[in-house]
Formats: C-alpha cells, sequence, structure tokens
C-alpha cells in the first residue's frame, strides 16, 4: 500500500538509478477478480509491491489464485473473468483497466510450459526479433537484419552456446529447458522492469530447473528487473526470493521476508505449508 | 522431408488400388446384367450368352479382375453399354468442365467463408458471431437445386444480370482453343477477353450456386480452428508479450489454424468436383456429373464405374498435395523431430 507519494516517472528508459528509489515496479492495490457471470470470486483484496532488483514469490496451492494474479497484471484474463476492485500501479501509474496497452511494454512474462509458449511455426530467432521490433523499435528493433543480430545476442545472453544454430531451430527441435531460455530472451527483448515468472520451472528436469533459477536471478541482478515468481515449491522460493506473498484460496494470507517464513509463519496455511514442503523434503531424501 | 513425400506417395497408390477394387466388386456383385440391358428385352438367351462371352463376363471373377486392371493400367476405361463411346474419352472430356466449376464455386466459398469466419471467430459470442453462425446455418441447410432456382429468378429472370442457365457459353460462341479445357483460362490463353468475360458470366450462377452452400462449411470450420488455437500457449504468449490482437490473429492464430483449415477445404473441394451432380443438370453445365447422371437414367454401369474411379482418384490426389501442403507449411513434418 505505498507508492501514493510523487508523481509517475514516465518515459525514463534505461535510467535504472532513479526508479529504484521512486516507485516499486508493480504495486497491487486491493485487486479483486470475479467471474463475471456468477459473481464467483477468485481474488479478494490482494495488495502487494514489487520492487526495481527485487524477487518476490507468489505462493500457494493449485486454484489459491497465483496464476489469476499474473493475468491480471498482464491484462490478460480470460473472457468472462474481470477485475472488479483495487488497482493495478506501474511504476506508480494506474495500470488498471484501459491503460494496458502501454503497460505491456514493461512487463513480460514466462510460463509453465515453454514449448507451448512458443509458437510451433516460427523459427525461435525470428520470434524473439518479432519482440526486438515491437518493444525495441528505438534501437534495433527498427531495421529486420539488428534485431535479428539482438535476437542472437539475447540467446548468448541466457548461455545458450550456439546462439546462430538456435536462432535457426523450431521449438519443436529443442528441449525444454532450451524452450525456457528462449523464453526468457524473448522476455529479456522486452527490456522490462517487471518479469512474471509462473511456475517457470515446475515442466523441467530437477539440474535444469536450478540452472533456469540461476539464470533468473542473475537477470535479475544485471538489469534491475523485478521479478515475480509464481510457485507451489517452496524449495524454489527458498533458493531464489526476497519476499514472498502466500495465497489461499483468493486472500493474501501472509507477506514476509523469505528467511522469516521459514523461521516463523505467521498464518496457520504457511505453516501448513513449510511443514507439509519440510515433510515431501524428508520423503524425498 | 523425402521420406514423408515418398511414404504419402505409396500410400496413395495403395488406396487408389483398393478403390479399384471395391469399384470392381460393387459393380459385378450389383444385380442386372449389362448384356442382356445393352441387348434389349427381345434378345435371344444366346445373343445374351454370346455378348456375355465376348465381354469376358464368363471368366472366373479372378480373371476378370486381372483382365480390368491390366486394361485400367493402360488407361482404358472400357466401353459405354448404352452409346458404344469409350468411357475415358467420355469422361476426360467432360472433366475440365467439372474442374472449373469446383474451382470457381471453392474461390465462392473461400472468399465469403473465410472473412466471415474470421470475423465471427474474433468477436466470439458477440454479434458478428451470431451473424456469422446464422450464416452457416442457412446456407448449409439451404437444397442447392432450390438456391440455383431463386439465383437464375433472381439474378436471370427478373434482374437480367447474368445469363441464363445454358451451359458455358452463348450459343453460336464457339469455344476457345482446347489447352486445359477450362474456358476461362484458355479463353485467357488465347489472348481472348471477350470470350473469357462471356465464360465467367456463364460460369457465375453455377459457381454460387455450389459455393455458397460451401461457404457455410468453410465459415463453421474457420471459426472453430481459430477459437481452438485462441486458447493455445503461444497465443498467450504473444498478448501477454504486447503484440497486437489483429497481428496475433493473422500471424499467430490464422498460421496455426491453417492446417486444419486446409484439410477441411480439401474435403470441401472433393465435395464440389463429386457432388454437383444436380446443379450441373440445373445449368446445363457439360461437366462429368451430368454424364453420371445421364448413366444412371440409362442403367451404364460401364460409365457409373468409370466415373467412381476418376472422381476416387481425383479425391486421392487431392488429399495428397494437401498432405504436401502440410510439409511446407508446418516444420513438425517437414523436419520431423531431428534436433537442432
Amino acid at each position: 500500500m505505498s507508492g501514493t507519494t510523487t508523481s509517475p516517472t514516465t518515459g525514463t528508459a534505461g535510467t535504472t538509478s532513479t526508479t529504484t528509489t521512486a516507485h516499486p515496479v508493480l504495486a497491487l492495490e486491493g485487486l479483486s477478480v470475479e467471474v463475471s457471470r456468477t459473481g464467483q470470486s477468485l481474488l479478494r483484496d490482494v495488495s502487494l509491491t514489487v520492487a526495481p532488483g527485487e524477487i518476490v514469490g507468489l505462493v500457494g496451492e493449485s486454484g489459491s489464485g497465483k496464476s489469476m494474479t499474473s493475468l491480471a497484471v498482464m491484462g490478460v484474463l480470460p473472457d468472462g473473468i474481470a477485475v472488479t476492485g483495487g488497482r493495478v500501479l506501474v511504476d506508480g501509474a494506474d495500470a488498471t483497466g484501459t491503460a494496458r496497452r502501454s503497460v505491456a511494454h514493461r512487463f513480460a512474462m514466462i510460463f509453465q510450459n515453454p514449448k507451448d509458449s512458443l509458437n510451433p511455426l516460427m523459427r525461435v530467432g525470428d520470434q524473439i526479433a518479432r519482440m526486438v521490433r515491437l518493444h525495441q523499435a528505438d534501437g534495433p528493433g527498427a531495421d529486420r537484419k539488428a534485431a535479428r543480430a539482438e535476437a542472437e545476442r539475447l540467446l548468448g545472453r541466457v548461455h545458450i552456446t550456439d546462439p546462430a544454430r538456435v536462432a535457426r531451430a523450431y521449438p519443436h527441435q529443442l528441449s525444454g529447458g532450451m524452450c525456457q531460455r528462449v523464453m526468457i530472451a524473448m522476455a529479456l527483448a522486452c527490456r522490462p522492469a517487471l518479469l512474471i515468472a509462473d511456475e517457470p520451472t515446475t515442466a523441467l528436469d530437477v539440474t535444469v530447473q536450478a540452472q533456469i533459477l540461476a539464470l533468473i536471478a542473475e537477470l535479475a541482478d544485471e538489469t534491475g528487473c523485478g521479478v515475480l515468481l509464481i510457485t507451489h515449491d517452496l524449495g524454489v522460493v527458498a533458493e531464489l526470493c526476497d519476499r514472498v506473498a502466500v495465497l489461499y484460496r483468493g486472500d493474501l494470507v501472509e507477506t514476509t521476508g523469505v528467511v522469516e517464513l521459514f523461521e516463523s509463519p505467521q498464518h496457520e496455511y504457511t505453516r501448513y505449508l513449510v511443514t507439509a514442503g519440510e515433510e515431501a523434503g524428508h520423503g524425498a531424501a | 522431408m523425402t521420406r514423408y513425400v515418398l511414404r504419402r506417395l505409396g500410400i496413395s497408390a495403395l488406396t487408389v488400388l483398393g478403390l479399384v477394387l471395391v469399384v470392381f466388386l460393387v459393380t459385378r456383385i450389383l444385380p442386372g446384367d449389362a448384356a442382356a440391358a445393352r441387348l434389349g428385352p427381345e434378345a435371344s438367351a444366346d445373343d445374351i450368352a454370346a455378348l456375355r462371352a465376348s465381354y469376358g463376363l464368363d471368366d472366373p471373377l479372378l480373371v476378370q479382375l486381372k483382365d480390368y486392371l491390366v486394361r485400367l493400367a493402360q488407361g482404358d476405361l472400357g466401353q459405354a453399354v448404352s452409346t458404344g463411346r469409350d468411357v475415358g474419352t467420355e469422361l476426360f472430356a467432360r472433366l475440365p468442365a467439372t474442374i472449373e466449376l469446383a474451382l470457381a464455386a471453392l474461390l465462392v466459398a473461400v472468399v465469403i467463408g473465410v472473412p466471415v469466419g474470421v470475423l465471427a471467430a474474433a468477436h466470439r459470442g458477440r454479434t458478428a458471431d451470431a451473424v456469422g453462425r446464422v450464416y452457416a446455418v442457412l446456407g448449409s441447410s439451404m437444397a442447392p437445386f432450390w438456391l440455383g432456382l431463386l439465383l437464375i429468378f433472381g439474378l436471370f429472370s427478373t434482374a437480367r444480370l447474368l445469363p441464363g442457365p445454358i451451359g458455358r457459353l452463348p450459343v453460336g460462341t464457339p469455344p476457345p482453343p482446347d489447352v486445359t479445357g477450362m474456358y476461362v483460362l484458355d479463353a485467357l490463353l488465347a489472348g481472348d477477353p471477350a470470350t473469357a468475360g462471356q465464360a465467367v458470366r456463364y460460369l457465375v450462377l453455377p459457381a454460387l450456386t455450389l459455393g455458397i452452400g460451401a461457404s457455410a462449411a468453410v465459415v463453421k470450420m474457420v471459426r472453430s480452428a481459430l477459437i481452438a488455437t485462441a486458447g493455445t500457449g503461444y497465443v498467450r504468449t504473444a498478448r501477454a508479450f504486447g503484440v497486437a490482437p489483429r497481428t496475433v490473429l493473422w500471424r499467430d492464430q490464422m498460421r496455426n489454424a491453417m492446417l486444419q483449415i486446409l484439410t477441411s477445404l480439401g474435403l470441401v473441394f472433393s465435395f464440389l468436383l463429386g457432388g454437383n451432380v444436380i446443379v450441373e443438370q440445373l445449368f446445363s453445365w457439360p461437366g462429368m456429373g451430368r454424364l453420371a447422371y445421364d448413366a444412371v437414367r440409362a442403367n451404364d454401369l460401364e460409365i457409373l464405374q468409370g466415373y467412381a474411379i476418376v472422381i476416387g482418384i481425383l479425391y486421392i490426389a487431392l488429399n495428397v498435395l494437401i498432405d504436401l501442403a502440410y510439409g511446407l507449411i508446418d516444420p513438425r513434418i517437414r523436419l520431423g523431430g531431428a534436433r537442432a
């Protein structure tokens, strides 16, 4: 519930130093989401902030409203589901409802199933170059060739060893982990202030999971981009996040630092999550 | 890709063989004696037996099948019992008229069906969608002969905008020099725009009659194919990354939906090739459908058999073309599962 002090900083791309002091890149203020027809409540009064460079975890079981939160932030709620209350602030400016299209330029999102998230009929390099052209029209996106070169550079940035070759591949020729790297490269092409990662490693092998998480942390650090990490996996939270918000059946029951979460969970549901995670951890070991 | 092409060709060769077998068996099993039918009710038993022998109808089925396949391989579809003329010559003389009409009708179906289907899908659940769906129901429930009569009444009898149902060209206009057998194309090739224009005018009414019915099917399948892609991950990605909805619709949804739409267009075209018997009759269109109609009336199994085989081979060839087009559109087929 912060960020009502100064006027919003608009359109100062690249000057990360100013944004660290001004506003959180994302602030949800009492956000509520309902199914329009039945009035069924999916999210109630959810308030949350993400500062530049900060990694915030959003945890909860399936159906708790994690993904609905991210879709509401991105403005891509499914048909028939709508925001009924509260505000979404981007860099301190109200971006609920109609101002949505301009906000897309500040955000990028990666998803649970990286293979399904890429267009099967387009070479991955072209898909990244498309985002470069869309979001960096003043830079390399002004020119088709430059956009392609930028796409290859971004593939290198996400530690793909042979970017030129991978750029020419189609999604079905790449592994899930590679596709997620491609998605992250696509996200970088948007030069986002906020990256929303919705269960980014759930569909991947354990070793690949660790690499992708390390990559996300590295890029958040380097670009100063805030990350909203949606997951049901407390192990991932412990490894990556600065702060955690716990969703339970559409209510945000606890927001706390990651250390406090494990040491002194306040809400009953959080305690349940933590112990369940520990038991699962023992069971696996 | 080469393997894929060879496989498709191999499978279609087998399909053609199966088709020939079925057609052969069906015509042999059907009751009725072609020889008796040809010689008429007054023929003597000896004459019928002699004719049967001369056609090889007394031979064992396998021998008949072998003879039939050998003749077919030489392109010989037999002789029409009712007219004594060569079935292959008769059919192929009429094939271009049928193909010309089917192509024109397909054009009508696509020009109407694709935009209406896209609009309906893009405005799902709203007015444009409702209009599109009503059109689809009306179009597909309207009998072609009835629609054809309405069009003749409205555009020829009343408005005098288009020529009446008397065939492909006005009486007395010589057909253009034969290259493809399709008058519009041949007239253009011969540098005769006046005749080409006439041919188009004569083509419009039957093409509309066939095409409007087919466009209803196109609306339905374009709509459902697009709606199916709307829920996919890559569409969600494109939207979440700020790609304009119109671009998402055409570059992401439409391209992916094309696979399904192409398949359905193939089915529609097959239907237009083989399902136009009534319309050809209505417009005096000298195509294969009319020949088949006359053959049914004359009890001429040889022509019907040839018709079934030619139409069947066209279906199969069309499906091969569509499968090959798939390969061009979809890298998963073109490149297989090979890792890059």
